[in-house]
Parts: structure tokens; C-alpha cells; sequence
């Protein structure tokens, strides 16, 4: 569908592929990004028609350098996409902040998928300061048609300025889906020409206070012409309230308003770029006393609002999250929205029965968390259980687990309980570093992901060995970016566009590096996997581990596609005395207790990978044969 | 069947990994293809596997919000047990509900800080919450066409078995058969089937 013709068509699509499917009416030329939800399925959309349609769609090591392949497509001429989710604006924020007074030739986006409420990330940071603080045109749109619409306009946007132009979504953006009307698919296909202009390209010292002046002035340009795109709207109805909106909070007001009856007493101004359309902003101010805003989630347009007002000399009252009309924190949605705005008008909302309260309290008691768990067969999961007990053996104790970001993370929940930091992509190593230099008296082990190696991780270890940090580096390596959905990465030997390449060795990196001890275990080979740990764990310096086992989703699923049944494993409950081993050491969801007070393997989640059988002391698990 | 609903909002609560994204885009793609306006909100974290994930489906001639204010939905089509409970909040009074009956016991169980209630309670508390309650067996119904994995066609069966949405059943198919891999339409459709049936029997026997 994203690479479809058919103006006028309406077609389901993600949030994520409306973006794509901008991009791909816009005439992008050259696509890149790293995963990262909620912005993943951007570039895979990309990717999937990017041989169709001549365009150049790559998974780049990380962000930073995903951003720098696009700019240099950009100041060729070509029109460039970077996407990537909002932590990951963080790498690229160095780059981020000269292509800014270098500008672009070619138009050049950079989509920011922020996660407000941090549903799948550490943070729930809010990407529009990066549009304030470079001095840069962003958009935000607030539902999946504006986002595709949005994201063909930003690419003229950013050639009318000569700058990049930075597209914000917000999770609930990308990962909804709508019916969406396609536009045509622009077919002109550039010739990459790169002008030499030293004091335009080349920033350093010196090189950048005209620059600097020059960005301003182009941001004062862009003021005027995002007062005039249909994506700032205000609609009057009455004075009682003003309320202002970005993103998908607008579709959330909208139902409120609609929900109370408020249309003839409130008016709504729709905020969809940044720099705020002032003039819109003004109208507002001469109409109501009362402004409320609902933004997520830094109070961002809040405060512009009050420098508006002071400005303008106004006298209104700007409500909001600073206010306390708005949760200070986390992210909206339309029960949150129809609270503030009866408190603040005053108006009865959605009333629930006692009676009904009584009950959904009942139900709420009933219900058991549920935590999010490794999968049945992980190899993360077993390199965990031997990794526990090579520190057991060693140390007579805990080791300190600085952790990581990916499906690993996943070991910081019980019963594994082996993650005691994580901050960002490739801190295991930087923070390892850390604790050895403060000679803390646990052993210290980092623990760090394939594809978070390659992004973030080589640095960190060269740093370790310049150092001399005494540190054992776990690479759980299951040949894939597993968490955003399988995506390949350099260590895969294939790349976004499905082409055969190189595959860089994790283990040669490891050597290169200097680091004094490296070896490769295979985690299903449990005995074999502790022994070389001990042997990590009591070298002298720096030791990498690379635990290699592909993913068991990939696993299941090649065994799927290729017909092939699954050996399943049984307990025997006659050997089994429910010492519960296997659940509290090892863990896996497949591993459940009966009310006979035996463990039993869930026939429909056990993966067939075996540990459990290695687990357990009394050796009461065996293999049942393929089913 | 209402065929030209105001507004109508279906929701799925299951765990990750059955499969509920791909029955809330089958639903989706095929709720477009009759014509309606639609939003739809996935909402899941970071990980693949293992945490609640529950996808809202609105369709009618106003909407314009994913995501349904609480007590709004009008169908529930839960795919594990307790995932329904945890809905409770989402769904109306008139709600017709759904039910997987198999349970996926979640580790806080297994590690036995929580309790997972049993089925009966379960059910009488499915029961006082909403109207009408149709409880099935998926997985056992998943296993009969061929793919313990394809729950969530089943459950896109059993939904369309109501006949409470505004989608035709060839629909639902044309649907599945473009959205589930190459190579599995035919399994995907015997699960649809199995499900589509297994409903209307049930509803048969409560108008009887």
C-alpha cells in the first residue's frame, strides 16, 4: 500500500506507514534510521518498496550516524528522511545541531517518535525542545492522514528554507491506524550534486556566527509560513474557554467537547507547527480570559502562551499542566481530558454508578499483574541462568549487573533479577567501567545486546581496556534487533533492503578492541556456557562473553515456514518434588505449578529449546519428541 | 446487524504474542473496505512478548479518536481470561463479550505473589459486568484447523459470528486472506470458520 498509485484512494494505514507513504509521495531518495519503538515501522515501510520505486532505505548502527547518512544525501540535493524514536534524537542531537546552520539542498526530515507515558522506552522526554533549542520548523500532527500529509509538506517546508525540518509524533500517533486518502507519488528521481562551499559546510570555529545569524533569520521566515498551513486551525464557537491542542490531544479534546455539549462555548485552536502561529495565538487571547492546554507532556506551548499574553499585554489565565488543570506528567488521554475540562468549566462529566464502581473494583482486585517476561526458549534466559550461577561459583555472591537496553532489559524482572542499572543505550560498558574504577567489591559484570554493541557498546569497551577497568562484558547476542520487531543489523550480514553484506564479527570487534579474554558460548549448551564464564569472570581485565543463540521467535517462526514440528518437554511429575528450581532460578513462562505441587510445561508456549531439562537437579524433565 | 452503526467500538485485550495485532489489522482493513470511517490504537510496550497489549477499534461517521474513553465499548473480544477483567474499565454495561477461556498464567503467578482467580469466577464476573457473555475454547478450536498459533483468526471468526458488527462475513475473508502470510490462507480461513461457527451455535442455544 505504501508504494501504491491511486489518487484519492482510501487505504488502512499505521501511523508509522502514513509517515512512509509521505515520504514516498514527497519523492524521498535516501531513508535511514535505527529501531526504536514507537518509530520502527517507518523505515520498514520504507524499505519494503524501496527497490520498486529507486529509493535507498538503510539500518544505520545508530542514530547518530543514521542522521549524518541523511544529511549528506540532503546537501547533495536529494531528499533525505531520518527516523528514529526520541531517546534516539539524543545521539543524533550532535549532528543535529550544525546541520541546523549549514542548512540543506534537498529537503531533509528528521522524525522524532516520542513514547509520552514511557510505555517502551526509559523516558518520557519530549523531542519538541530539540526543535526549540536548534532553532528549527517541527511538526506535529494530530492524526494519521496529517501525518502523511504533514510529512509531504515538511520535505517542501524544508526546501523553501533551506533547512531541516523535524516531524514529532507521539506513540499513540504511530501506533494508530486510519483510513487515509493517498496523494500522488512524485516521480522525479534527482542526481546527487554536491556544491563545495567551505564556509556553508565546513563549521568550525569562526564559521559559525554568520551561520548562526542566518538561521535566525530563516526561522523568522518560517514563522510566516506556518501561520499560513491549514495545520494550525482555530475554530471558534464561544468565549467561555479557549482551549489550545497539539497532536493527538486534539482528537482527544475534540471528543470531549463533543461528549459535554461544549461546541457553542468553547473555542479550540489546533496546534500542529512550531514556531506557534502567533497570529492564530492572538485572535485566541482577544476572545476568552480563560486558556486551557492540553499538550504532551512537557508544558511547551503553556509557556509561550504566557510570553504571548505578556506580550500582547493580556489578561488572561494560561491553565495547564503547570496549573494543575493538566497532570504535570505522563501522557493525556480523552478521560483525562473530559476531568480538566468539567473541573475547570464546571460541568458534570461521565458519571459511573457506585454500584458499577463496586464491581470494576472487584474486577481490578481479581486481576494478577502481569509483568513482562522473556519468552518461553529466549537464549537471553539461559545465558542469565548460567551467567547466575558462574558468579554463585565464583564469588559466593552477587555480582553488580549493569544492564542495557533491548529484550534483556527483561532480566531486571523477577525471578532473574539480574539487571541493577540501565540508563541508555551502551551504558552497561560506560557504567561497568564506572563501578570497577570506584573498586566496588562485587565482581562486575555488564550486560549488553547485539545490536546495542555494534550502536553504542565499541567505545565503551575500548575505554574499558585504555582503563585497565576489571570488568566481564556479556554480549547476549541472538542475531537480531529482537525488541522493535527483528530488524537485521550489522552483525546480521543482511541488510534493510534484504542484500547479502558483510557481517561484522562481534568477537574480532571484542579482540580489536584489546580486550584480554574472548570467547563465543552457545547459552543452550548450559554446563559448557558457566565453565567459560567462570573462566571470563576470573580473568584479570577485560573479558567479553558473546552468548550467541538466535532469537526463538526467529527460530519458531523459519520452523513454521518450513513445516518442521517442535520437540516439546515433559516433567515427570513421579521425579519431580517440587523443589521449584527450574521456576525461581531459571524462569521461563512455560514452567508452570499445578495444584499438585509439581511444575508442568505449558504445551502451547514450551519452545522445544531444552534448558529447563539442564536446570533441573532431579533431571525429571525430558524431551517428549516433536509435536 | 446494524450496517450503518453512529459509532461502534470493539476491543481486544490479549497478551503479546497471540496474535491480537494481526486481528485488530484484519478487522480494520475489512471495517475500510465496507466503507466506514476508522481509528484504531494498538497499544503495546516495548516488548514482543509476554505483557498485556489491547487494541482499540472504533468505526462510525464521527469518530476521530483512537483511543475509546472508558466505558465505551460495545464488543469485547478477549483473548485470554483475565485480559478481559483488566478491560473492565473500557467496557459498557451493554457489552457483549468474547472469551478465549485458555489462560495464560502470567510469571507473577507462577512466582506466587498474585493468584490467577479461576474460571467460574471468571465468568460470573464477566457476567455482572456486561450483558452477554460467550465463553470459547480458541486454542482448542486453533488446534483443529491446523495451527495452535492462529487464535486470533479464531477469535476474528467468533467476533464475526455475532453478526454484531457491520461487516459482511466475505469480507472478514477477503481481509484475511490478504493480510496473513503467503502459504496460510487456508488454515487462517478454517479457523475463521471454526470460530464463525462456534458462536452462532452458541447464540443459537441462548435464543432457544
Amino acid at each position: 500500500m505504501i508504494g501504491q498509485e491511486g489518487v484519492g484512494e482510501r487505504v488502512l494505514l499505521l501511523g508509522n506507514e502514513a509517515v512512509a507513504r509521505g515520504a514516498v509521495e514527497a519523492g524521498v531518495q535516501v531513508a535511514s534510521s535505527y529501531p526504536g519503538t514507537p518509530s520502527s515501522e517507518i523505515l520498514e515501510a520504507i524499505a519494503s518498496v524501496s527497490r520498486k520505486l529507486g529509493i535507498y532505505a538503510e539500518w544505520s548502527t545508530n542514530e547518530k550516524v543514521a542522521f549524518e547518512v541523511s544529511i549528506g544525501a540532503a546537501i547533495s540535493g536529494l531528499r533525505a528522511l531520518a527516523s528514529m524514536k526520541s531517546v534516539g534524537v539524543n545521539w543524533a542531537a550532535d549532528p543535529l545541531f550544525s546541520v541546523n546552520q549549514t542548512g540543506v539542498v534537498g529537503g531533509l526530515v528528521l522524525v522524532a517518535a516520542d513514547d509520552p507515558g514511557a510505555y517502551a522506552s526509559q523516558n518520557e522526554q519530549d523531542t519538541r525542545y530539540y526543535a526549540l533549542a536548534t532553532e528549527l520548523p517541527m511538526l506535529e500532527p494530530a492524526d494519521v492522514q496529517e501525518a502523511k500529509d504533514m510529512t509531504v509538506r515538511a520535505f517542501d517546508l524544508s526546501e523553501e528554507l533551506g533547512l531541516p525540518v523535524m516531524l514529532r509524533l507521539t506513540a499513540r500517533i504511530c501506533h494508530a491506524r486510519a483510513d487515509v486518502t493517498l496523494g500522488e507519488i512524485r516521480k522525479e528521481r534527482r542526481q546527487a550534486k554536491f556544491k563545495k562551499e567551505p564556509t556553508r559546510w565546513v563549521m568550525m570555529a569562526g564559521r559559525s556566527r554568520p551561520r548562526h545569524k542566518w538561521l535566525i533569520d530563516r526561522l523568522s521566515h518560517a514563522q510566516d509560513i506556518l501561520e499560513t498551513l491549514p495545520f494550525n486551525r482555530l475554530e471558534v464557537g464561544g468565549n467561555e474557554l479557549g482551549i489550545i491542542a497539539s497532536g493527538v490531544c486534539y482528537s482527544y479534546v475534540k471528543e470531549a467537547v463533543a461528549k459535554l455539549k461544549l461546541e457553542d462555548r468553547v473555542s479550540v485552536l489546533k496546534v500542529g507547527t512550531y514556531p506557534i502561529p502567533r497570529a492564530s495565538v492572538r485572535k485566541l487571547l482577544d476572545s476568552v480570559r480563560t486558556i486551557l492546554i492540553f499538550e504532551e507532556v512537557a508544558p511547551i506551548i503553556e509557556q509561550y502562551i504566557k510570553t504571548v499574553a505578556f506580550d500582547e499585554r493580556k489578561d488572561v489565565e494560561v491553565r495547564g499542566r503547570l496549573s494543575g488543570d493538566v497532570q504535570r506528567q505522563w501522557d493525556l488521554n480523552v478521560d483525562l481530558v473530559l476531568d480538566s475540562l468539567s473541573k475547570v468549566l464546571n460541568v458534570r462529566g461521565h458519571q459511573v454508578s457506585e454500584e458499577r464502581q463496586l464491581l470494576l473494583h472487584k474486577a481490578a482486585e481479581t486481576t494478577p499483574t502481569r509483568p513482562l517476561a522473556l519468552c518461553a526458549g529466549c537464549p537471553h534466559a539461559a545465558t542469565y541462568y548460567a551467567l547466575k550461577r558462574a558468579v554463585y561459583k565464583m564469588a559466593k555472591g552477587p555480582a553488580i549487573y549493569s544492564g542495557d537496553i533491548g529484550c534483556y532489559t527483561l532480566g531486571a524482572n523477577l525471578p532473574i533479577d539480574m539487571q541493577d542499572t540501565n540508563y541508555c543505550m551502551g551504558a552497561s560498558i560506560g557504567v561497568g567501567c564506572g563501578f570497577s574504577q570506584a573498586q566496588v567489591k562485587e565482581p562486575v559484570v555488564a550486560t549488553i545486546g547485539d545490536s546495542t554493541f555494534l550502536h553504542a557498546g565499541i567505545p565503551a569497551l575500548i575505554n574499558a581496556v585504555y582503563n585497565k577497568a576489571r570488568l566481564t562484558v556479556v554480549v547476549l547476542d541472538n542475531r537480531a534487533t529482537a525488541m522493535t520487531g527483528f530488524q537485521p543489523h550489522p552483525g546480521t550480514g543482511v541488510t534493510a533492503m534484504g542484500e547479502k553484506t558483510q557481517a561484522v564479527s562481534i568477537e574480532n570487534v571484542a579482540k580489536a578492541c584489546g580486550a584480554g579474554f574472548v570467547e563465543v558460548v552457545d547459552p543452550h549448551r548450559v554446563e559448557d556456557t558457566i565453565a567459560v564464564m567462570q573462566k571470563g569472570l576470573s580473568h584479570d581485565g577485560v573479558s567479553v562473553i558473546v552468548s550467541r543463540g538466535q532469537c526463538i521467535r526467529d527460530v519458531l517462526r523459519d520452523a513454521r515456514r518450513k513445516g518442521e514440528a517442535t520437540e516439546l518437554y515433559e516433567v515427570d511429575p513421579k521425579q519431580c518434588n517440587g523443589c521449584k528450581v527450574c521456576i525461581r532460578m531459571f524462569g521461563c513462562p512455560a514452567l508452570t505449578w499445578n495444584d499438585a505441587k509439581k511444575v508442568e510445561i505449558d504445551r502451547v508456549l514450551c519452545a522445544g529449546c531444552g534448558v529447563c531439562a539442564q536446570v533441573c537437579p532431579l533431571e525429571a524433565i525430558h524431551p517428549v519428541g516433536a509435536q | 446487524m446494524n450496517t450503518n452503526p453512529e459509532e461502534l467500538n470493539i476491543l481486544i485485550a490479549g497478551v503479546g504474542g497471540q496474535g491480537n495485532l494481526l486481528a485488530s489489522e484484519v478487522i480494520s482493513w475489512a471495517s475500510v473496505k465496507e466503507g466506514f470511517k476508522i481509528r484504531v490504537a494498538d497499544i503495546f510496550g516495548a516488548a514482543q512478548r509476554g505483557g498485556a497489549v489491547t487494541s482499540h477499534i472504533r468505526l462510525g461517521k464521527e469518530v476521530c479518536n483512537p483511543v475509546m474513553p472508558q466505558g465505551s465499548a460495545n464488543i469485547l473480544l478477549g483473548f485470554e481470561p483475565v485480559e478481559c477483567l483488566r478491560a473492565a474499565n473500557f467496557l459498557r454495561p451493554d457489552c457483549m463479550a468474547i472469551v478465549n477461556t485458555r489462560t495464560i498464567v502470567p510469571s507473577s503467578v507462577t512466582l506466587g505473589q498474585a493468584s490467577y482467580p479461576s474460571l467460574d469466577e471468571i465468568t460470573a464476573l464477566m457476567q455482572e459486568l456486561v450483558e452477554k457473555v460467550v465463553m470459547l475454547d480458541a486454542a482448542s478450536l486453533a488446534i483443529k484447523a491446523g495451527d495452535a498459533q492462529i487464535v486470533n483468526i479464531v477469535l476474528v471468526g467468533a467476533l464475526a459470528g455475532t453478526l454484531a458488527t457491520p461487516i459482511r462475513k466475505e469480507t472478514f475473508i477477503e481481509a484475511i486472506k490478504n493480510l496473513v502470510p503467503k502459504g496460510t490462507e487456508e488454515r487462517n480461513l478454517k479457523a475463521f470458520n471454526l470460530g464463525f461457527e462456534d458462536v452462532q451455535a452458541k447464540l443459537d442455544k441462548s435464543k432457544n
